[in-house]
């Protein structure tokens, strides 16, 4: 009898928790109504309506004053460091942000949000990070990251550095491989919206030229043509080369 | 008459379980997979929880980074949880001894007060779990459950830090502070007892084999009857170093927050330590590390002392382990391999002195080794071998056989969770396992049969018992195999 009290008094306490979030974002009856907002549907009859643009507020004030805590400055790193790595160098599957181009960052952070990008990965892990990430935190937390100095994964195949590099810079016209250099950049640093890719992990780079061909993210032009020519050796060859690109000055 | 009794049993349980299955009610004893921490962070359970409470790579860290890591709701809100286990526990055979026995009946609960309980409110707890303020977080657990200790709210596992990263030099720190109140809560490894295999155990009849280390908790400190603080840096994502202190406390406030005071009591501060490295490459995830601690225990000091007696002499129990955990987890597979060794000395100066052992110095070595495979962070399938070995001691382990502390099995578990990848969408961070789990013992106490040498007929004594389990009053280890049915739910 007691336990059935408490469990109901602590429901109670839980709804009454994420009260304030119901009416912020998530109404519970429009949530059993929504058309996911990736597809663009354009004869939807209830549609998701836009997520909100909120200021994002500084840290509500210290509720307890028992401790003299710093304020939080700084856009919030730690929402993507506990995933990319404390100074964003990458980790396991998730890729290096540092040194990446804040462009692209942001870029790739929209393709996110309207689910364009639709990598496994990305699906399970980035599509619930940027739903509540208004674009001026965005664009602080691009700008933030792209200033952290990259260190270079350099886990790939050193044997086929060789045939890596020689296919970055000079592609192969007979089958039909544009050669990397022209956008990604000598030293594959990028420019504006087009990546860093000196230095990224081999096995995150590997995955991703794989997954152009199997389909994911057709919205990344070109990239989704220029790797349809790319045998398995080549992808294994460029992904070897560029994790090895020392690569520590920051980019914006 | 017998059968349609069998029958009913079977019927309550059958029916009793299937309304835990239902989803009606239903958890976890040391749950973490919290929806509080689902609504700060945006992320569903799966991204920090193999099946939980097993942590991937991204749990630990948004563990060390002080559980304050967002991008979720702001809820401006308190990040308040609630859970609730329901449990089934069936033991091979029944605790019905004769007087004198290991196995007297057990008191209370279920149907059967011999080799079946029930209890589908087994055990409610409420969580705050989530940033407080700034780089400062907390996981607190409040529990009330009625079967394994007192009856009443007691304050369970907590664990409170502050986390901040620098730079200095080429390495990235994050550093962090820590306070908790249960040896081992703080660690992010599941192979350190505290949050380690089995997961849930039952809380009807006998616990389990009577030797454990003091990490595994055989002094009988729960959460609050020892406190601890410590520092901690984790460099470059990659090594782990942690130095903590624990301490106990006072009578007066277990008696008012624990519900009372365990037996043993800690003498002074208890300096713990940790060190790990963990590298991920790709899907793959590796950690080696050792961990341990040295405590001056009163043993019994409870009874026989006062609070704050100073001079008796102590027990000085010194455990040292080893660890392993490999994970391989895709967007479909998880794999999670954990080996655990630890090696505790048992300097008994205290015990000998009091006649509770008979050696000086004992030693207790205690292996664990399992494997995990989730399917799609739903379907979860874990073996795990255990073996507790180690000095026979005539006193200490008098009720074993040849006095020895030996225990060896398998442990087996299956689990459904449903909502890993998201729950109901009106309530998308609720969470729910139901699982069975079962423990075979090759050995218990000290042998694979007779583990009962107190065991007597009516007429004769143990002596019927050589050779086998040939009298109905004959223990073997295998009639403390355990079948426990749990399910659980948080909200
Ligand atoms: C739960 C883990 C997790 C969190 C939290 C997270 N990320 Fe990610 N992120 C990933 C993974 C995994 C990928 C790789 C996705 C893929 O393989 O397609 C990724 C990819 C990215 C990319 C694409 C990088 C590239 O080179 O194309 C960007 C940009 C990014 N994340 C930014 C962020 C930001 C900003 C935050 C914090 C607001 C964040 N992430 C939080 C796991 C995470
Ligand atoms: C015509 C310009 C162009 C050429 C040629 C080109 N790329 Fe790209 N690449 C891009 C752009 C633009 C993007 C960003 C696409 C997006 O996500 O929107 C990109 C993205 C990538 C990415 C993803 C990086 C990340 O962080 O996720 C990889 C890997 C890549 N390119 C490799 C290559 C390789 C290897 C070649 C040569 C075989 C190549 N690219 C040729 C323009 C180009």
């Amino acid at each position: 009898m007691k336990q059935i009290g408490l469990t109901v008094a602590s429901l109670a306490i839980s709804f009454l928790a994420a009260g304030p979030l119901h009416a912020q974002q998530l109404d519970p009856l429009a949530l059993l109504k929504v058309t996911p907002a990736s597809v663009p549907d354009h004869n939807c009859v209830i549609c998701r309506p836009a997520p909100p643009l909120y200021n994002p507020r500084p840290d509500s004030p210290y509720p307890l004053a028992l401790l003299p805590l710093p304020p939080a400055n700084g856009p919030p790193v730690k929402n993507c460091t506990f995933c990319h790595g404390v100074s964003a160098q990458g980790l396991g599957v998730v890729p290096r942000l540092a040194g990446q181009r804040a462009a692209y960052i942001e870029k790739e952070l929209g393709a996110f949000r309207n689910h364009s990008r639709d990598n496994p990965y990305s699906a399970l892990y980035m599509w619930n990070a940027v739903p509540n990430l208004p674009p001026e935190t965005a664009r602080a937390l691009a700008d933030y990251f792209s200033r952290e100095a990259p260190q270079a994964a350099a886990d790939g195949n050193r044997a086929l550095v060789d045939q890596g590099r020689a296919l970055y810079q000079a592609g192969e016209p007979q089958a039909n491989i544009v050669t990397c250099v022209v956008c990604h950049g000598p030293d594959a640093q990028g420019v504006g919206a087009i990546p860093r890719l000196a230095g990224l992990s081999y096995s995150y780079l590997k995955r991703r030229l794989e997954q152009w061909n199997q389909g994911y993210h057709q919205t990344a032009k070109p990239m989704p043509q220029v790797t349809r020519s790319l045998s398995a050796s080549e992808i294994d060859a460029l992904a070897s080369y560029l994790s090895f690109l020392d690569d520590r000055a920051a980019s914006r | 008459m017998a059968g349609i009794n069998e029958f009913n049993k079977a019927l309550r349980a059958g029916a009793a379980f299937g309304l835990g299955l239902a989803g009606f009610v239903g958890v976890s004893e040391d749950a973490s997979a919290l929806p509080s921490f689902a609504r700060q962070t945006g992320q569903n359970c799966s991204t920090c929880h193999t099946a939980f409470p097993q942590l991937t790579p991204f749990g630990r860290r948004f563990k060390l980074g002080g559980y304050t890591a967002g991008g979720g709701i702001d809820t401006q809100f308190p990040p308040i949880s609630a859970m609730f286990m329901s449990e089934f526990t069936h033991i091979n055979r029944g605790l019905n001894g004769p007087p004198g026995s290991n196995y007297a009946p057990a008191p209370g609960g279920g149907y059967n007060s011999n080799n079946n309980w029930l209890d589908l409110s087994n055990q409610v707890s409420i969580f705050y779990g989530g940033k407080i303020w700034g780089n400062l977080g907390a996981f607190v657990q409040a529990t009330y459950a009625q079967d394994a200790g007192g009856n009443g709210f007691a304050w369970d596992n907590t664990d409170v830090r502050y986390a901040d990263t620098r730079q200095i030099g080429p390495f990235d720190v994050l550093w962090g502070l820590d306070a908790n109140n249960n040896i081992g809560v703080q660690d992010v490894w599941n192979n350190m007892p505290a949050w380690g295999f089995p997961f849930f155990t039952t809380t009807f009849g006998f616990q389990g084999p009577s030797a454990g280390t003091l990490l595994e908790g055989s002094q009988g400190w729960g959460p609050g009857q020892v406190v601890g603080a410590g520092g901690y840096v984790f460099i470059n994502d990659m090594v782990y170093l942690e130095l903590s202190g624990y301490g106990g406390t006072s009578h007066d406030f277990q008696w008012a927050i624990t519900g009372g005071p365990a037996s043993n009591l800690l003498s002074g501060v208890a300096p713990y330590y940790r060190v790990a490295v963990e590298k991920n490459w790709g899907e793959h995830s590796l950690e080696i590390g050792a961990y341990g601690i040295n405590a001056n225990v009163i043993t019994g000091g409870n009874a026989a002392l006062p609070a704050g007696t100073f001079g008796w002499p102590t027990d000085i129990i010194t455990d040292n382990a080893f660890d392993l955990q490999y994970q391989w987890i895709t967007d479909v597979h998880e794999v999670t391999l954990r080996a655990n060794y630890i090696l505790e000395r048992q300097q008994l100066t205290s015990s000998l002195l009091q006649g509770i052992s008979t050696n000086n110095v004992d030693y207790l070595r205690s292996l664990k080794i399992g494997a995990e495979y989730v399917y799609k962070n739903t379907y979860a399938f874990t073996a795990t071998y255990f073996n507790v070995n180690g000095t026979a001691d005539m006193t200490l382990y008098s009720a074993n056989s040849n006095f020895s502390p030996n225990s060896e099995g398998w442990i087996f578990d299956i689990a459904y969770l449903p909502f890993s990848r998201g729950g109901p969408s009106i309530w998308p961070w609720a969470n729910a396992k139901f699982g069975l789990t079962y423990t075979l013992y090759t050995r218990f106490n000290g042998a694979s049969s007779n583990v009962d040498p107190y065991a007597t007929s009516a007429i004769d004594n143990n002596v019927l018992c050589n050779g086998g389990s040939v009298t109905p009053y004959c223990r073997s280890a295998s009639d403390n195999n355990t079948l426990l049915a749990y399910a659980w739910f948080m909200f």
